[in-house]
């Protein structure tokens, strides 16, 4: 991120020195290049990080994050995540879940809670993402590998909704009542999740391929969904 | 086969290269003729860049329509023809590799024109999870009665059915196509010749074997259901159906004394396959711990496999 407002600087610094030269007709042709290249760059922000407050470029980034966390809830835009894309994210998302879904081992009174390894999900989330992306790149989707990894991660929000829900009904006494609720909040989670990742993703496939590559995300949601429903203290 | 094509398409190759040179050589004359006399240029420039584009275009065309030279080891692209399939083609795959037709012969009609690896990846993760998922459902159903154990769910599950899954998958077809190539080394040359049948490639034994286990797929959730004679049966017809298809495509192929052993080993091995999945995940006992018995078994499992193999 801060390379790209660094590139962006430099620009407007070409600029400013290119137009100091204006007055010289020799170099006529050389604005002219200058001016070209800074247009196709217009998609860029305008603003220069080197005077502003450190607060003001950490939270353009963190709303950055919170304006996928957004989309990704109310997926409307189908463009809005493939633009640019970052794994803070998914990074969050990832670590808080392992956090939660984490088995105690207590190994003193040989103990074990039967849950997964904290890197046992994060290999899950991650790798899986990975096999996810490389299946569609390899059944000829024209999306980028880290773009890809971006969508998959930022969808993982439902989910990790769904799991703090489960994790607060989970204080409770359990009854049939309170598991068919977990249970409900998870499918909802689950359908969210692949429906929003599906809307961002099912694009880039070509028309006879689209259910192979909508599976495996199906899958990997279904996975980490069951991990959340399996979830007991 | 393979030569002739790899042959052809190489003198295709060359032929094509003899191009670009001349191209090269026609610039240069432009650009003395540019010298020259400048009014020339735009008509030089229309007679030869027509045609130069065409033979760039031609040489990069040609190589992408015989793709076996064109993509190294390392790209997406070399990988890209093993997930050559459509949507139908899989599903057909998948029906066929439950239900034994009686007329075609489901390796040599279906497979081999176009043996993919997406089928075969997918339908291990999907059986691996569909253990672990059911597996536990089947836990839970066997002890929800009993009061006194605190029933809990076990993630490990996952990782002892892959172990088990991808031997079985991907180590048997490559043992199975090295016994095969050199059992048939030492066979008639004459036999071949009459045979229609070559011996199938290591790729189109991984896609049916890895095909081969869709149908444990919607039999994991069946096995959920705690009726003794019903998982017996469902093993029973799991294997007959598919190990039924897997032994029919494999036949023809197979030929000489060793015949017997290898349907031995594919059936054997098949059944053994169901009826691990069955005892150790499905049907624990409420004694002790499930976790010893599947390490158990897994290993036990893997003795056997390549105890089978060597005998083969």
């Amino acid at each position: 991120m801060s390379t790209t407002n660094m590139a962006a600087t430099d620009d407007a610094k070409f600029d400013f020195k290119v137009t100091m030269e204006y007055a010289d007709p020799q170099n006529i042709e050389g604005e002219l290049t200058v001016g070209g290249k800074q247009k196709s760059n217009l998609g860029e922000p305008e603003f220069n990080t080197l005077d502003e407050p450190i607060r003001d470029t950490i939270l353009r980034d963190v709303r950055a994050v919170g304006k996928k966390f957004y989309h990704v809830l109310y997926p409307k835009e189908k463009k809005s995540l493939l633009k640019e894309w970052d794994l803070w994210g998914p990074l969050v998302l990832c670590t808080f879940m392992a956090m939660i879904l984490q088995g105690s081992s207590d190994t003193a009174n040989n103990f074990n809670d039967g849950g997964p390894e904290f890197a046992e999900v994060f290999v899950i989330v991650w790798i899986g993402s990975m096999v996810v992306t490389l299946n569609s790149k390899l059944l000829g989707g024209n999306i980028s590998f880290f773009q890809s990894i971006c969508v998959l991660g930022y969808c993982l929000l439902p989910t990790a909704i769904a799991l703090i829900l489960c994790r607060i009904i989970l204080m409770a006494e359990q009854t049939t009542f309170l598991f068919s609720l977990r249970f409900i909040i998870t499918m909802i989670g689950f359908i969210w999740a692949t429906y929003a990742s599906m809307a961002f993703l099912g694009d880039s496939q070509p028309v006879g391929r689209k259910a192979l590559a909508v599976y495996p995300i199906f899958l990997f949601y279904f996975v980490i969904s069951w991990l959340v429903i399996s979830h007991t203290t | 086969m393979d030569g002739s094509q790899s042959k052809a398409s190489d003198s295709q190759f060359i032929s094509f290269q003899d191009f670009p040179s001349i191209d090269h050589e026609g610039n240069i004359g432009q650009a003395q003729l540019d010298v020259n006399a400048s009014s020339h240029q735009g008509f030089n420039n229309l007679s030869n860049d027509p045609t130069g584009m065409g033979i760039i275009e031609d040489l990069q065309g040609m190589p992408n329509k015989n793709e076996a030279v064109s993509h190294s080891f390392w790209t997406i692209e070399y990988y890209q023809k093993f997930f050559n399939v459509k949507t139908n083609d899989v599903v057909e795959r998948i029906k066929r590799s439950m239900f034994p037709h009686s007329t075609d012969n489901y390796l040599t009609s279906h497979i081999r024109p176009n043996p993919d690896l997406y089928g075969p990846f997918w339908i291990c993760v999907t059986l691996i999870f569909s253990i672990a998922i059911s597996g536990n459902l089947a836990s839970y159903l066997q002890t929800a009665n009993s009061s006194k154990y605190h029933w809990r769910y076990e993630f490990h599950i996952v990782s002892y059915a892959a172990t088990c899954i991808f031997l079985y998958a991907w180590l048997l077809p490559l043992m199975l196509w090295g016994a095969l190539k050199w059992t048939t080394n030492s066979r008639n040359t004459e036999e071949e010749l009459i045979e229609s049948y070559t011996t199938p490639g290591l790729l189109e034994l991984l896609c049916l074997y890895g095909y081969s286990l869709a149908i444990y797929i919607p039999v994991t959730f069946l096995w959920t259901i705690q009726i003794e004679w019903l998982q017996w049966s469902l093993v029973a017809i799991a294997t007959f159906l598919s190990g039924g298809v897997l032994l029919r495509s494999l036949l023809p192929l197979i030929s000489g004394r060793y015949r017997i052993i290898y349907i031995v080993v594919v059936l054997g091995m098949h059944l053994l396959l169901a009826i691990g999945f069955m005892r150790y995940f499905f049907h624990i006992p409420s004694k002790s711990f499930p976790i010893e018995h599947v390490r158990t078994t897994t290993q036990m499992a893997v003795i056997k496999d390549s105890s089978h193999n060597t005998s083969g």
